[in-house]
């Protein structure tokens, strides 16, 4: 997951603008329930794919209270392709080793 | 948004561990935000509210842990947009509209072929208040802006950088006459360094007054003629770049939403 998470939090920002909570919401459903980072962990991730760029944000007043929204910027979505297409090609290495293994059948 | 003590005291344990560094209030607010969404989730799927505030709190992580880890955004962030700032930023656009008005007049009379620079004093007279009036306007406008940018940036703020940076502006407007000329670049200078990565804008009214000072600079080492073709044609680029940074920057700061700021959060 280290390493890893400011492309997955880029690739739900790609679907639309939202504020922290959704991200960690949508990474959670997205994932299947598997990536259940504590939530506060997600917020320097965000903060720093603002600082450099990648990320923007604004705020609106929701329910009576400040909220802050991140949008992917277009040098954000620059840098999942690129992210994107290393992980593609280190899964599809992974992969290939791993199908080259024979597994012992489970009972 | 309704007193909780629970919230509240895990807000200012997490306050405290991003104690001094920069603008932890923002950041708070936006925990705030987020632990509210998340208790609202567990109620709505039939959790009591106590016990909807305690998962709330230790899905978030311990504040001890989180805070530190929050720190570094702290010391990044800006302060929220208010009224002024918004206000501030319209200032700021009228401003970038009246310098590019003001810079209208000189390149009329020096680029193209007229006799309104050459038509006794009462055209002359009319040249300088037609370039003059929007000129300052545009000056004061664009310190009002320099105003609200600071603001949004988070000055003025207590500690000695502020001071600091604040007296070394101070002496700096006394010592380089025109002072007027030279207050709106320092003021904006107050929050320049932090606002670049967001106000990209703001690097075209930069790149202007650097290229408008570079070029003065080198006029007057080498003793040329101040109002050569050439040199009033390099100023009316540099201050259009002025204006335009000033005129979207403006915009930009304009287009934010003023936050109430809810006294009942944290203070801390």
């Amino acid at each position: 997951m280290k390493g890893h998470l400011d492309m997955l939090l880029l690739a739900v920002l790609a679907e639309g603008p939202k504020h922290g909570y959704a991200v960690i919401a949508s990474l959670r459903r997205r994932s299947g329930e598997v990536f259940d980072l504590p939530d506060g962990t997600v917020y320097p991730a965000l903060h720093r794919l603002e600082e450099t760029g990648c990320l923007s944000s604004e705020w609106s007043q929701v329910k009576g209270r400040p909220r802050r929204t991140y949008r992917i910027t277009r040098r954000g979505r620059s840098a999942l392709g690129k992210q994107h297409a290393v992980w593609n090609a280190f899964a599809a290495a992974v992969k290939s080793v791993l199908e080259e293994v024979r597994w012992p059948t489970t009972p | 948004m309704a007193h909780d003590p629970l919230i509240e005291s895990y807000l200012l344990r997490l306050a405290a561990g991003m104690k001094g560094a920069g603008h932890p209030q923002p950041l708070l607010y936006e925990v705030a935000d987020h632990l509210l969404e998340r208790i609202d989730h567990y109620t709505a799927a039939g959790v009591t509210l106590e016990t909807a505030r305690h998962l709330a709190l230790a899905d978030f992580g311990d504040p001890e842990l989180v805070g530190p880890g929050l720190v570094a955004a702290a010391i990044r962030t800006r302060a929220l947009p208010t009224a002024f700032t918004r206000a501030s930023g319209r200032v700021g656009m009228a401003a970038g509209v009246s310098l590019l008005f003001a810079l209208a007049v000189p390149a009329i009379v020096f680029l193209v072929p007229t006799d309104l620079a050459s038509g006794g004093a009462r055209n002359e007279n009319l040249v300088m208040w037609s370039f003059g009036v929007p000129f300052v306007t545009s000056l004061i406008g664009t310190t009002v802006l320099a105003a609200g940018l600071s603001r949004r940036a988070g000055y003025p703020r207590t500690g000695w950088p502020a001071m600091a940076s604040l007296g070394v502006s101070a002496v700096a407007s006394v010592l380089f006459w025109p002072p007027w000329l030279w207050g709106a670049p320092l003021l904006l200078g107050l929050g320049l360094l932090r606002l670049l990565s967001h106000q990209r804008h703001l690097t075209m009214s930069v790149a202007g007054v650097a290229l408008a000072l570079t070029v003065g600079a080198i006029e007057a080492y080498g003793a040329q003629e101040w109002f050569s073709p050439r040199i009033v044609v390099i100023g009316i680029g540099a201050l259009a770049f002025v204006g335009l940074g000033v005129l979207l920057t403006g915009r930009r700061l304009s287009s934010e939403i003023p936050m109430r700021h809810p006294d009942d959060l944290v203070t801390g």
